[in-house]
């Protein structure tokens, strides 16, 4: 017993040493990675900050002087005619929108993708490789043509309503498009893969050996599955879920193909102020609280999981 | 005579298991019947594949039987789920949550439970004591060593108190030294809790060591159940014999039965006394005797089989003596090793050859 109680690791301090001339030196070699990052991603960023604190010129771009304008207008709008200040609804409404539009595909893609993933996890090793295969087929085709291909599915000639007028379940055809059940569909569509990849990765590494020790210590298959499973994948459902939420947040092709004019997310609405509203630091503005809007939800998002894991 | 019988913990009655179908089709186990006793250290002992695992994992709710039934304290649990019986298992991969720290693993059983708070809280710390892993309680699985992690893995499985504590290879991970240490061990903590244990190994050693009865399964069988000792000393058949410890086969031709003893003359002419296991046999038979069952005595003395050495290896506790007989058999004999070494014999030396009483033991099959 002592002999195995007594053998924890212990680092030398010379080992200690090496360790630290090795993390120095692969920090060297990421460098250029570093500088790319600061150039194409911290720049940019840095100039939409400051184009959001500008005021808008004539006919797009922006007038080089300092204003809260922009961030003012997200949230107010002055009537024109008493000047009184209102809460800025259209905004709120899309932002709603858009929070909730990404939830529900969050979730949706989370109940469809679980299963999936789950079945291809615990396939044998060559059909594994063909089911994840299959999965990475929709990436070949563009993002547009697969979303004007869903269209084509559920407008109101499309092959849905055709059908169902055809076999007589209904008369008149059901409006689908231009919906925010269509914009919800098409995400879901589209971000599905992106939540199936590292469930499988998670679901992979997972020991199924566990699930026998959890029934012959008496949990029942939701015990096994809420108090084993879940916390050993919640990496899988994290990284899932980021991976869809964050571009779901922001979308653009697909609710402005599938949700038309009228059921717009903010990826739209942002669009709308560098295009035909000429209003660039309105838009600038409303880019840099998505931003925010997804670093403070993912912050808690990942508090949240893993203060769960660590309390079993 | 029904008071006098121990009472049965687990029985197995005429249990088969098929694996796939058609040309594929598997036998894991062939009409497999055992008592297995309250309190008892019971092993199934085999190589891989003999089905000891099988039988193992339909004790414990994993596997269904494809014919018979497994009972325990009388009751049919055959069709009982596992996390209804009161059963639990010390796996081979010790399948510890890797999520949970080693109090949680231990507590787990006991919320599935649904025990009250406090009762966990008291029973984790007495299981941690009794496995020495108290100082470790808060660690997670990961950051402890391999012969801790069995430790939790016996103290989960031993929480709920189970009727019967099932245990699959549990110490084929671990090093000699430590396997040696947990052996002991696990006889201790069987005797302490009066648990009856059902223990799965392919290591004879581990078997005889620990078990008050041993089953020998081979290719999805039950060959012999019984005491260490009964399983050594008598084995039933050619494959027990070899299977436990060191053997010499021999073939005789069967002159007279007394009792349980035939005298069985070998091709040599020589005549030697057999004991007999079941039965009555007649004509050409095989007899085993164990290596340190054989004495070596100068050649030419009455009664001995003259033989000669022909290959002497150093084992340190003792020296294997690879002999051939007269008669073109060949045996080997183990000799202890005394301080002044033991060179007695030496290879291409005569020697005479003589089994102690009760060394020579007739096979069924």
């Amino acid at each position: 017993m002592a002999a195995a109680d007594t053998n924890t690791p212990a680092i030398s301090s010379h080992e200690a040493r090496v360790n630290t001339q090795r993390v120095r030196r692969n920090w060297l070699l990421s460098l250029p990675a570093i500088c790319l990052l600061l150039i194409g991603a911290s720049g940019p960023l840095l100039i939409v900050l400051i184009y959001s604190f500008l005021e808008p010129g004539d006919y797009g771009g922006v007038t080089w002087k300092p204003t809260l304008d922009a961030w003012f207008k997200i949230f107010f709008r002055v009537d024109i005619f008493d000047e009184t200040v209102h809460l800025a609804d259209a905004h709120l409404s899309i932002f709603w929108r858009s929070v909730k539009l990404s939830l529900l595909t969050t979730l949706i893609t989370f109940a469809f993708g679980f299963p999936t993933a789950y079945f291809i996890a615990t396939r044998s090793k060559r059909q594994r490789a063909a089911w994840l295969f299959l999965i990475t087929i929709p990436f070949w085709t563009n993002l547009l043509i697969r979303t004007f291909a869903i269209m084509e599915v559920i407008r109101n000639e499309g092959i849905v309503n055709t059908l169902a007028i055809k076999f007589g379940f209904i008369d008149t055809p059901i409006q689908m498009l231009y919906t925010e059940g269509a914009v919800l569909l098409g995400m879901a569509y589209v971000y599905l893969p992106l939540m199936v990849l590292p469930l499988y990765a998670s679901i992979e590494r997972f020991d199924f050996r566990l699930l026998e020790a959890g029934y012959d210590l008496y949990a029942n298959r939701w015990q096994v599955f809420r108090r084993i499973v879940l916390p050993l994948v919640s990496p899988g459902i994290v990284a899932g879920s980021i991976l869809v939420f964050v571009p779901s947040l922001g979308a653009y092709v697909t609710p402005r193909v599938l949700g038309g004019g009228r059921k717009m997310m903010i990826g739209n609405f942002i669009e709308l102020q560098f295009g035909q509203g000429q209003n660039w630091p309105l838009g600038a503005a409303l880019s840099m609280l998505l931003l925010i809007v997804v670093a403070v939800a993912l912050l808690f998002y990942v508090r949240a999981i893993s203060g769960e894991r660590s309390h079993g | 005579m029904a008071a006098q019988e121990p009472a049965i913990a687990i029985e197995a009655n005429r249990v088969s298991k098929v694996f796939g179908s058609g040309q594929n089709e598997v036998r894991a186990l062939d009409d497999v019947s055992v008592k297995i006793r309250q309190n008892e250290f019971f092993t199934l002992l085999g190589p891989s594949g003999c089905g000891k695992t099988t039988l193992l994992r339909m004790v414990a709710g994993f596997e269904a039987p494809t014919a018979g039934t497994i009972l325990l304290d009388g009751e049919d649990i055959t069709a009982t789920p596992p996390n209804h019986r009161p059963i639990n298992t010390v796996f081979q991969s010790y399948a510890l949550f890797p999520h949970l720290t080693v109090a949680q693993n231990v507590a787990f059983g006991l919320e599935m439970l649904g025990k009250p708070r406090k009762e966990i809280s008291d029973t984790v710390a007495r299981m941690l004591a009794m496995v020495r892993m108290e100082q470790l309680a808060n660690r997670t699985t990961a950051q402890i060593s391999g012969g801790q992690q069995q430790r939790v893995a016996l103290a989960r499985a031993l929480a709920p108190r189970p009727k019967v504590l099932l245990l699959d290879e549990p110490l084929s991970a671990l090093d000699l030294k430590l396997r040696k240490e947990m052996q002991i061990e696990l006889k201790r903590l069987q005797t302490e809790t009066g648990i009856t244990f059902i223990f799965v190994t392919h290591d004879q050693e581990e078997a005889l060591t620990m078990s008050d009865r041993i089953a020998v399964m081979s290719a999805g069988r039950i060959l012999q159940i019984g005491s260490p000792e009964d399983i050594y000393n008598r084995p039933s058949g050619r494959f027990v014999a070899s299977f436990i410890g060191e053997s010499n086969f021999f073939e005789g031709t069967v002159q007279g039965v007394k009792g349980d003893t035939a005298e069985i003359r070998m091709p040599s002419g020589h005549v030697i006394k057999a004991r007999l296991g079941k039965g009555k046999p007649e004509g050409s038979v095989t007899f085993a005797v164990r290596p340190e069952h054989i004495r070596l005595e100068q050649f030419g003395i009455e009664g001995t089989i003259p033989a000669k050495v022909t290959r002497t290896v150093y084992f340190g506790t003792d020296t294997h003596c690879h002999l051939e007989l007269d008669g073109g058999e060949r045996l080997v004999a183990r000799l202890q090793n005394t301080v002044g070494g033991n060179a007695a014999y030496d290879t291409g030396m005569r020697a005479g050859v003589r089994f102690d009483d009760g060394a020579a033991q007739v096979l069924i099959d």
